[in-house]
Formats: C-alpha cells, sequence, structure tokens
C-alpha cells in the first residue's frame, strides 16, 4: 500500500484514513490502531509545518508482529524537531510540530529518521500488535542424546522452544519478544527473523537459536538455548556454525551473538564484551564473516585504551587516529535516533547526526528517560563517522562506560556505551 | 538525473547483489597489517610462474603490438588447442578467465525464471552470475564434501538449464569419477546441459577422474570449462575456454563477447600449452606441499582435506576470519571458508618450500597462541 500526498493539512484525514487501513491490514487491535493513528497526526502536521507542500510518500510495510508506516520526504525536514526531547511550545508554529513529534514518538513503538541511500529521507513509525500474556508452563526437558537441525521447524516446536526459553532462562537472558510463542511466530513470519532448532529423533526439542537480521550489515543472533542435550558443548558448536553457513555467502559482514551464557571458542565467536542489561549481564561475541582488509578509524582520546585494546585482541587492523575537537564548525545540530523498551526500562540511543550542541541535546535525552525512569541507557559511537568521536567525552562524563566493540557495525567499528540508571 | 529514479532503474535481483571487492595491494595490505612482506596463499596460484616458453615470450613481447586489436576470436590459439585436445577449432571458445565463460553461457541459456543447479559449497562464480542475472541458483548440499548426485538431481525441474559440477571441486577437492559422471549424465537425461568445470583437470593424477572432453561425444550436452589461471600460472592474464559440442558453441558465441582475451593472453597461452616437464615439475611441488601441510595438521591436531590440486582445506578450532586476520599479522593471506559455507575452515595454496614451511610454523604459533588471552579477560571482566 501506498500513498503520495501533498504536506498540507487538509489532507491531513487521508493520510490518516491510510493509517487506519494499514493497521487493520497488519491486524492491530482498535487501541493500537487508534495510537498509530495518532502518531500518524501529529507526525504529519509536524511535517507540513516543517516542509510545506513537499510531495510526499506514505508507504505501508507489514511486518506481522507490527504495521509500519514509512514517509518518505524528499527533502530534510527541520531534523531538531525529530530529537524526541524537543519540548513543546504554544507560542509559536514551529514549538507547536516539535510537541506533536513528542506526542508522536509516545504512540508508537518505535519512531526513527534515516537518511535513504538514493536520496530523501525516511521517517518510519512502528505499532506492534499485542500479544496474550505468556502462560507458566514449566515442562520437564528429557534428555536428548541425538539431534538434527532444523532451520524451518514445525509451528509447534517453535512453540516449544519459546516456552522452554521462558522457562528455563532468567528475563535478562533474552529478548522479552521470544515470548509468547505467537510473538515468536509472527517474528518468524517476517522473515526478518529466523531461528535454527535441534530436535531429537521423535521431533524432541534439545535447544536452539533465533537471529534478526535488520536493515544494517550485522545479523544479531540470540542463544543458544538448550533443554537439556546430552553434550550441550557439541550443540552449541552446531548451531553456531549453521548460523555462520546460513550467513556465510551474504551480504552481511558479522554476527553478534547475545548469549546466555559464553560458548565454546570451536563456536567460533570471539569476545565482544558484555552487556549489562537491567537484571544481569550477558555475554557477547562477534563473528565476522567476511576477510577484512583494515580500516581507518576516529575515535575519542577518551576511548582509545578501549578500542586498541579490543582492535588487538580481535587481530584488527586499523589505522586509528585520535580526534580531538579543535574547534571546526561542524554540524550545527545534533540529533539522537532513539529506540525505546517501557517493559524492560532500555532506551536505545544512536546519534544520527553531532554538532556543537551534543552536550546539551544529551544532557536533554538523559533528564527525559531518567524521568521516565529508563534504567539502562545504550549509546553507539561509529569509528567511521569522525564527529560521533565529539560525542565521546560528553557520554563519559555522564556515566557511560563502552562495553562492547562490533567490527563493522557501523560505517566503520561501532563502540557500544552503556549507562546504568541513576550513574550520572 | 532525480537519484529517487535510480533505485526504481535497477532490477530488484541486481539491487540486493552484493558486490564483490578485491583484496588491496600487497603494499596497503602490508602497512595496515603490521607485516613486512606478504604471501598471497589464498588464490591458488602457481608458485612456479608460467612455463618457461610462455615466460620467455612474455620477457621478448615487443610492445608495438599493443596497438593491434588481438585476434578477435583467439583463431591461432584455438586451432592449437582444438589439436592439443582432439575436437575442432569451433568446438572451443575462450574468454577473458573462466569467470567470463560461466557468464557467456549463462546469458546463453538462461532467462527469468529458469534456474541453475550447482552445490552449496563450491566455487561462487556459477551462484553470482545467475543471481545477479535473475535466474535462481539452487543449491544441492555437498554428501561427504563432495557433490551429491541425488541432490542434484532432486532440484532439477522443467526450468533447470544448467548443472554445475566442478570437477574436482573447489575448495573440497573431491571429484568424481568417469563412472560416476557417466552414471549422472545417463540419469539427468539430455534436456538439461551439464557445465563440467575441470579448472584444476591438469592437476588430477588419477586414473578414473576423468577427461570430460572425451565424453562429449557420448553426452552432446557436456560443456567443459577450463583455464590457463590454474596449472599454467597465466591468472594474470585472464584467459580461460570451454569446450563443447559445436551445436552448443554455435549458440555460445552469440552471447561471447569478442576482443575480449588480449594478444599477450593468447599468445602466452600458446606457448604455455601442453609443456608435460611443467605440470610434472608442478604436480611434484603440490604433492610435496601437501605433504608438509599434512604432517603439520597431524601435529597439531587439526582435521585437513588434501587432494591432487593445489590447496587444501584445514579445519580450525575457532573462527576462520580470525585465523585469516592473525595469519596476516604474521604475512601470509589464506582463503576464509565461511563465504564457500564451511564456517571454520581455511583454504591454504600450495606455495613453494620455504614458504610452506614459513606458513607451517606460522600455523603453530596461531593455535598455541590463541589460548592464553587472560590480560583482556581480567581487564574487561569477560572471558575469551
Amino acid at each position: 500500500m501506498e500513498l503520495n500526498v501533498e504536506l498540507i493539512p487538509e489532507r491531513m484525514p487521508v493520510v490518516v484514513a491510510f493509517a487506519e487501513s494499514a493497521a487493520k491490514t497488519a491486524g492491530l487491535a482498535e487501541a493500537e490502531t487508534t495510537m498509530l493513528a495518532l502518531s500518524t497526526e501529529e507526525l504529519f502536521l509536524a511535517l507540513c509545518s516543517s516542509i510545506p507542500k513537499a510531495g510526499i510518500t506514505v508507504r505501508f510495510h507489514d511486518r506481522r508482529y507490527a504495521a509500519d508506516l514509512l514517509f518518505q520526504v524528499p527533502q530534510p525536514p527541520d531534523l531538531r524537531i525529530f530529537n524526541i526531547t524537543s519540548r513543546p511550545d504554544h507560542e509559536t508554529e514551529v514549538g507547536l510540530a516539535e510537541m506533536g513529534l513528542f506526542l508522536a514518538s509516545r504512540a508508537c513503538d518505535q519512531f526513527s529518521i534515516r537518511q535513504m541511500e538514493l536520496g530523501g529521507w525516511e521517517i518510519m513509525l512502528r505499532k506492534e500488535r499485542s500479544y496474550p500474556a505468556p502462560v507458566q508452563q514449566s515442562q520437564p526437558h528429557p534428555s536428548v542424546q541425538t539431534w538434527q537441525l532444523t532451520t524451518t521447524p514445525a509451528p509447534d516446536a517453535v512453540k516449544q522452544f519459546s516456552t522452554l526459553i521462558a522457562d528455563s532462562y532468567a528475563a535478562c537472558q533474552f529478548p522479552e519478544e521470544f515470548t509468547p510463542p505467537g510473538r515468536l511466530l509472527d517474528k518468524l513470519a517476517s522473515n526478518e527473523y529466523g531461528i535454527i532448532l535441534a530436535q531429537g529423533e521423535q521431533g524432541e526439542l534439545a535447544g536452539g537459536l533465533i537471529w534478526h537480521a535488520d536493515e544494517g550489515r550485522m545479523v544479531a543472533c540470540f542463544g543458544p538455548y538448550l533443554a537439556a542435550p546430552a553434550e550441550p558443548e557439541q550443540l552449541t558448536i552446531a548451531l553456531c556454525e549453521k548460523l555462520a553457513e546460513l550467513f556465510g555467502r551474504s551480504n552481511r559482514l558479522g554476527l553478534v551473538l547475545y548469549a546466555p551464557q559464553q560458548p565454546p571458542v570451536a563456536a567460533g565467536f570471539e569476545a565482544a564484551g558484555s552487556l549489562a542489561i537491567p537484571g544481569g549481564t550477558i555475554w557477547t561475541g562477534y563473528r565476522m564473516l567476511t576477510e577484512e582488509f583494515g580500516a581507518d578509524a576516529a575515535v575519542a582520546a577518551e576511548l582509545l585504551p578501549f578500542y586498541t585494546d579490543w582492535c588487538s585482541s580481535m587481530a584488527l587492523a586499523r589505522n586509528t587516529r585520535t580526534y580531538h575537537d579543535d574547534g571546526e564548525t561542524g554540524n550545527g545540530l545534533t540529533l539522537f535516533a532513539t529506540r525505546l523498551n517501557r517493559s524492560t526500562g532500555m532506551a536505545r540511543l544512536t546519534p544520527l547526526l553531532v554538532g556543537r550542541d551534543a552536550e546539551a541535546v544529551l544532557e536533554e535525552h538523559l533528564h527525559l528517560l531518567d524521568q521516565e525512569q529508563f534504567s539502562a541507557i545504550y549509546c553507539t559511537v561509529d569509528t567511521g563517522r569522525p564527529f560521533d568521536a565529539l560525542l565521546a567525552p560528553h557520554l563519559l562524563k555522564r556515566g557511560f562506560t563502552p562495553r562492547m566493540l562490533v567490527p563493522w557495525g557501523g560505517t566503520g567499528d561501532l563502540i557500544h556505551l552503556h549507562r546504568a540508571g541513576g550513574s550520572r | 538525473m532525480n537519484l529517487c529514479n535510480l533505485e526504481a532503474l535497477v532490477p530488484q535481483y541486481v539491487r540486493q547483489f552484493e558486490a564483490y571487492i578485491p583484496s588491496p595491494p600487497d603494499e596497503e595490505l602490508q602497512q595496515m597489517f603490521g607485516c613486512s612482506r606478504l604471501i598471497r596463499m589464498n588464490n591458488n596460484e602457481n608458485p612456479l610462474g608460467p612455463p618457461p616458453a610462455a615466460a620467455a615470450f612474455l620477457r621478448s613481447f615487443d610492445p608495438a603490438l599493443v596497438s593491434r586489436y588481438p585476434s578477435g576470436d583467439c583463431s591461432p590459439l584455438r586451432a592449437k588447442l582444438a589439436d592439443y585436445l582432439g575436437v575442432k577449432p569451433p568446438q572451443v571458445i575462450l574468454g577473458n578467465g573462466a569467470n567470463e565463460v560461466i557468464a557467456f553461457v549463462i546469458k546463453a541459456f538462461c532467462e527469468q525464471g529458469d534456474n541453475i543447479v550447482t552445490a552449496d559449497r563450491t566455487f561462487a562464480v556459477y551462484e553470482w552470475i545467475a543471481r545477479f542475472s535473475g535466474v535462481d541458483a539452487r543449491l544441492a548440499p555437498l554428501a561427504d564434501f563432495g557433490f551429491d548426485e541425488e541432490g542434484l538431481l532432486a532440484r532439477v525441474d522443467s526450468r533447470t538449464k544448467l548443472v554445475f559440477i566442478c570437477n574436482p571441486n573447489n575448495p573440497t577437492g573431491t571429484w568424481w569419477s568417469r563412472d560416476r559422471l557417466i552414471r549422472f549424465m545417463e540419469r539427468l537425461g539430455p534436456d538439461h546441459i551439464v557445465v563440467l568445470d575441470e579448472a584444476y583437470s591438469e592437476f588430477m593424477d588419477q586414473p578414473d577422474y576423468p577427461d570430460g572432453i572425451a565424453l562429449l561425444s557420448r553426452f552432446p550436452n557436456l560443456i567443459i570449462f577450463r583455464t590457463f589461471s590454474k596449472m599454467y600460472a597465466l591468472a594474470g592474464l585472464r584467459i580461460g575456454y570451454l569446450v563443447a559440442t559445436e551445436q552448443i558453441t554455435d549458440i555460445v558465441r552469440k552471447t561471447a563477447i569478442v576482443y575480449s582475451v588480449n594478444t599477450l593472453a593468447q599468445s602466452a597461452a600458446l606457448a604455455a600449452l601442453g609443456d608435460q616437464a611443467f605440470i610434472t615439475a608442478t604436480r611434484s611441488l603440490v604433492q610435496d606441499g601437501q605433504q608438509m601441510l599434512a604432517a603439520q595438521c597431524a601435529e597439531l591436531k587439526l582435521p585437513i582435506l588434501t587432494s591432487d590440486c593445489n590447496f587444501a582445506m584445514i579445519k580450525l578450532p575457532f573462527s576462520d576470519t580470525l585465523a585469516y586476520r592473525l595469519l596476516m599479522q604474521q604475512g601470509y593471506m589464506v582463503r576464509t571458508m565461511t563465504g564457500f559455507r564451511f564456517p571454520g575452515w581455511i583454504r591454504v595454496s600450495i606455495a613453494d618450500r620455504d614458504a610452506m614451511q614459513g606458513f607451517c610454523a606460522a600455523l603453530s604459533r596461531l593455535i598455541h597462541s590463541r589460548t592464553d588471552q587472560s590480560l583482556l579477560a581480567k581487564t574487561y571482566g569477560v572471558s575469551l
């Protein structure tokens, strides 16, 4: 579904009707449909104010577990209004637009903006379907002696796997979206997610692993989650190798593993750091899929020890340049893409633009996230984008610590920083 | 041009395809990885260099000749090849490396909606060219590291135009015997074309290794690929060829690019062809190298796949891409096998004795060095 429309307020009912129709097609309930329509209304008005009369395209993407509305605009809108901390100001037209976006971001599950590869900008509103709460049903998991791997398991096996994860692992050891079983099945049906299951001769579950190939060059992998296999180490290795085999001849550059326990070295993942999340810490591993030829990296002096240590451990060939703030003008503004997960208390800030106002914009974001009681805040800096380095001192000053390195995770390598709630 | 329209102009199957990035020049890699010299053991090149007659020709080449176009259809070379192979000149088509010949064949026979069938873990170029031409590539898993007859046949349907068999297979070195190939051809029937890639055939020293060209009269749906890049060490000149029945070459010639094989390549190939002493010397070098590598792997308790070919595959107890980076730091460039869907394996080209000794020592250091990483573990509170 696609709608081409001019950015004038009179067209708003058409756009809202499009959003409602999309939500219904995606199977969203009435309350979620209303929220998506509200987000759409606010975003459309904000765009009318920012780039009046421009022609835009609104696309609908049915993800099974969510409805995405993609607003493609030919020219950059006033990007400042896309920071979720933009404060309502009733006195000016821009202020009203900012208020609208603030509301839009609150009413949907994900709100992001990106510059499209071949020109133009795309703003995404995502509203997820609601699912029934997981049913507690502890089931015994018999020991499985021999198993086979499958990447296309029957729906019932997927449901069993979802239950196994919920029963056998602490909440911090797996993403909440893997439960209840219906949501996991929908995630798999979206084709952004995939699964590898190990099953015994009678179909009994030995364990499995889930991957998520979103946009970008990395594949996020979760697991392995094991039932009671006779040889857990061998099963872990087999699952991880199957994963690497699946993506070995793809356009992906690497796999990032979020593991409930550290896999054996023979599973092929290198340590990439650890991720502190509410309720615990999980081991993170990295597996490069390609032969790399080295790269230039711009890194803030404050992050240099972390970065060089990890580059040395991972044998990464880097021409590392310490990036200093020499007072050059740079970008005029700072813009974060923010992903919020209210149920787990986690927030992720991704700098899209870093400018002279970085410190103030970061401070505003942290203030808001603290107010809204987010207990774990993550931010990434990209060594392939020199201006990101300017953000690093401000992050460290506000309690962030570097925790994880993902080579080629962005334009260059991504350094993941984490700030636990109240650590300022 | 409005950039938004560019996306609409690009077919989906091209948009999805990721461009291959070849490695940068040695000097750049040496600087980046901090090694004083780089030994490439990743492309299965012949360390002896071209046969003496080809080398002599290249040294004496008259630069004035490059202002003229080469023979458009390589006729002198085709005549010699035909004589050497026991076929007629029109049965031979040359290209700018075997990769170009693969493209000629896929373009000649396939259109959108058609498919090719091959193995999942073999030379990637069949699959790549099919995919970026909008042709489906159906992949049969290898069985015991070799092409699986049943798996291939199970994937063939009425839209299957080509079945690619790499014999011996790159990267596993496994091969089908003459009997097995004949059995497969008989079961497949005459409605599909079988491309037998014999890029490494000159390395094979096994009595029941089949000569595909000798089977052309019995199976007119066969196409044989060969190259001057591997045994004859002319990789830098890019020259490969196919041999098939005239009925088939008449079709392939329609999609073949004339003048794509340069003068230097044609003449060097003419000089190199059929130098048996050189072939024997190369086979001997490969055999020595394979034995050295096998002994080193036995000592390190690493599984290895050796063959008559000038490469071997080694299974490592950790990531192959990590091993690649660590070996690069020591000045040895190998091919990681994750891209061939063999995660954890590396493919090593057989080099000269000194290089092989150096590589074996580097491999030994690599395996032993990955056991102690405790410093970083302590610093960042993780175990490696």
